[in-house]
């Protein structure tokens, strides 16, 4: 099955939306202006304006010329993207690939979706009353290829156009459908090349030699005969998290812990992406379907657990029951980024580690100096038991002690070829590959087994053992596999000085 | 055969023990042994299946039980005949009686009762500060005076967590101060090595948590399973005496089902 798509073509994309902000200005003539080369040009006309003549990328003064009392309207450049990106999220209900390009395209690629509207009738028909009903003027259409579709939004109206029918809608449109740019159509037109029909006569190779790739691209993609793709516009999921509970709940306890345990889920979430929520909504949701809501906002991005509990916690007494609570839903509708200067102020633990920041702050503006802090991980394999920090505030887990761990650990392990009794007893001498100095051993513990972490990775088991030989030197070292097999080697993995 | 298997948990032991009773004795029949014992904790759920399977493949069957206690370190016992057999079984309805269903509360007093069984001090797992755990040492000076003389044994294993040798000779010098022979065992959870992976998953089940999190809470290694004879002798060379002490148990426990 081919792929279909469809163009959607905001006429009045930004006055359209001024009109939906300040319904006053409904009927009115109006534009955006902007200012280019020393003079004041119009960018956008409003619907009333249009009629009248106005028309984009004309002086302001002409503009006046039309419409006396033309009124100008101020809008700022982040507009359009902003509006398309929330109309382009908005569609994804309509189909999950959807893109945008500026100044006023939807894209939508709709293979797949049409028939769950019953037909691609239906499909473009809801798709435009929906999206007029907010207020837009809008062409749709609905094509094999993007070019396709954009060349009849343009430049025919709404339309579908079958399957593999380009030729016949497309031969007859001028040029200018074919999204170059106006001084190569002019030059097409002098030599009497007017509507895309005509270009198509000519052979591919002249195309390119005079005009360049991308007409020839334009060209070609607008029949189908060159992909053209789409980056699909990603939304963020939002931050909710739920918790049903098998027995209503009743007791101020059981809503505490279950405010608790959701927020222990969202703040790891935001924790992890270094965000901090603002607005933070819990809801309550009855057995006899009435909904509690609670609503808590904060000064600064927050993810402490315990400060944003706290601010609950007065309003947890305003709850009723009554016969019971079933589901618990936490919301963070507003989420910004964490300045990370901003935690200390929630965590107790971390006062005097200013003073401590800035020293560290400091030493690593020097030339080769980088300072680093690692905390334990829970893993056995010593590769994984240690991870670094993330910022200095993180509070410290304490180090297990029993494990075999080196202060220094080399990775990849360094290879070592080794003198050891069979089948497991520490070894007597190793010497390092990379200096060949032979170390005699004089004590040694071990050995501790470890196993692969199966599931991250599967790997043989290795036992390692912690030797000091005659110069005081310690090292950690272990060996790879059973004692019975050919393969058995043996590596160091760290010292401890 | 010049090792026993003393200290076995099998699946009955929810969610600790990750192969069955009859997988247990299938392997232990394979590996050549001629009498096991199954300990499973506060229950003696798993005797049926042992004793079904253990009746077709040949081998002896020893029962026994872990008795887990609220005030006190943990004891295996192994009744020697019906009497034993009895008291054990009227002890473990004692302490299902006491609460909810699914759980047992025994105390130290409960076992001081019984007669004619055998009992073995479940070791630590690791030291403490180079030495015996403070409250292990305590206990098995009280179990010493409280128990008949000849019926406690203390236990050793190789968990091969790094200090087994320096955790067996602190044991072995504290049997030598209160007098008691020592006895090894292999802390068995499994019937082989392959199993080890299930045996996590049980134990995320049971500790509530995702395997990524589990973290020290699953047992490093594979270790904890049926090993052969010879390989057993290799781990307690220096020890011999702990082997021969798993054979004289077994002797003496003729109760069978």
């Amino acid at each position: 099955m081919g792929k279909r798509y469809v163009v959607i073509w905001f006429r009045f994309l930004l006055t359209d939306y001024m009109i939906r902000r300040q319904p006053d200005l409904k009927g009115t003539c109006f534009v955006l202006t902007e200012k280019q080369h020393g003079r004041i040009v119009v960018t956008a006309v409003s619907e009333a304006a249009y009629q009248k003549g106005i028309r984009e990328n004309m002086p302001l003064a002409d503009a006046r010329i039309y419409v006396n009392d033309l009124l100008v309207v101020n809008s700022d450049d982040q507009l359009p993207e902003r509006l398309l990106r929330d109309l382009a999220e908005w569609c994804i209900r309509f189909t999950p690939t959807v893109s945008f390009e500026l100044p006023d395209i939807l894209l939508l690629d709709v293979s797949g979706c049409t028939h769950l509207w019953k037909g691609e009738g239906q499909y473009l028909r809801a798709l435009f009353t929906r999206i007029r009903e907010f207020g837009y003027t809008i062409f749709a259409a609905l094509a094999d290829t993007i070019g396709a579709a954009w060349a009849v939004s343009h430049f025919v109206g709404n339309r579908i156009i079958p399957p593999l029918q380009q030729w016949e809608t497309l031969h007859s449109l001028p040029l200018h459908a074919l999204r170059i740019d106006i001084e190569t159509v002019e030059r097409f037109n002098k030599l009497g090349i007017r509507t895309i029909g005509d270009l198509k006569t000519i052979s591919p190779s002249s195309i390119k030699r005079r005009f360049g790739d991308l007409v020839l691209s334009r060209l070609r993609q607008a029949f189908g005969e060159e992909e053209e793709i789409i980056t699909p516009i990603t939304t963020i999921s939002p931050y909710t998290e739920r918790l049903p509970c098998l027995e209503p709940i009743l007791t101020r306890k059981g809503i505490e812990i279950a405010l608790s345990k959701l927020l222990e889920q969202l703040c790891s979430r935001l924790v992890k992406e270094n965000n901090g929520l603002r607005k933070c909504l819990f809801k309550c949701y009855r057995v006899d379907s009435k909904v509690i809501e609670l609503e808590i906002s904060t000064q600064r991005p927050s993810n402490s657990i315990s400060h944003i509990f706290m601010l609950f916690e007065n309003k947890i007494t305003t709850i009723e029951p009554a016969l019971g609570i079933e589901l618990f839903v936490l919301q963070a509708p507003q989420v910004e980024k964490l300045s990370p200067a901003l935690q200390p102020l929630w965590e107790p633990a971390a006062i005097d580690n200013k003073r401590l920041s800035e020293l560290i702050d400091r030493l690593n503006c020097r030339q080769g100096i980088e300072v680093q802090r690692y905390l334990p991980a829970e893993h056995y394999w010593p590769e994984r038991a240690y991870r670094l920090a993330v910022s200095l505030d993180e509070t410290l887990t304490t180090w297990p002690l029993n494990q075999y761990f080196p202060l220094i650990i080399f990775t990849p392990p360094v290879k070592i070829t080794v003198t050891a009794p069979i089948p497991d007893y520490p070894p007597m001498n190793f010497r390092d590959t990379r200096d060949t100095r032979l170390h005699t051993i004089v004590k040694s513990i071990g050995p501790r087994r470890i196993e692969s972490e199966w599931w991250i990775e599967e790997r043989k088991h290795r036992d390692y053992y912690l030797v000091e030989d005659t110069d005081a030197g310690r090292y950690c070292i272990f060996r790879v596999g059973h004692y019975g097999s050919d393969t058995t080697e043996w590596f160091l993995h760290g010292v401890l000085p | 055969m010049k090792y026993v298997e003393l200290q076995v948990t099998t699946n009955y032991t929810f969610l600790v023990g990750g192969s069955h009773p009859g997988e247990i004795i299938t392997e232990a029949a394979k590996l050549g042994y001629s009498a096991i014992a199954i300990t499973d904790r506060n229950t003696l759920a798993g005797m049926v299946r042992a004793y079904a399977a253990a009746k077709q493949t040949g081998i002896k069957l020893i029962i026994g039980c872990r008795l887990d206690l609220t005030d006190g370190v943990s004891l295996l016992v192994y009744p020697k005949n019906l009497e034993g057999y009895g008291d054990l079984c009227a002890l473990l309805t004692t302490g299902n009686r006491r609460t909810e269903k699914g759980k047992c509360l025994l105390r130290k007093e409960d076992v001081y009762g019984l007669k004619a069984c055998k009992f073995i001090v479940v070791p630590p797992s690791t030291l403490e500060e180079r030495a015996l755990p403070e409250h292990y040492r305590k206990c098995v000076l009280e179990y010493a005076e409280r128990f008949s003389a000849g019926s406690m044994y203390l236990a050793m294993s190789r968990y091969y967590l790094g200090d087994d040798t320096q955790l067996l000779y602190r044991i072995n010098e504290l049997a030598d101060e209160i007098g008691c022979p020592i006895v090894a065992v292999n802390d068995v959870h499994y019937h082989s090595a392959e199993r080890r992976q299930l045996q996590d998953v049980l134990t995320c089940i049971r500790e509530k948590c995702t395997i990524q999190n589990a973290g020290f809470r699953l047992l490093p290694n594979a270790e904890r399973h049926l090993k052969a004879e010879k390989e057993m002798e290799r781990l307690f060379r220096q020890y011999p005496k702990a082997l021969q002490s798993t054979i004289d148990i077994a002797a003496a426990c003729q109760f069978s089902l």
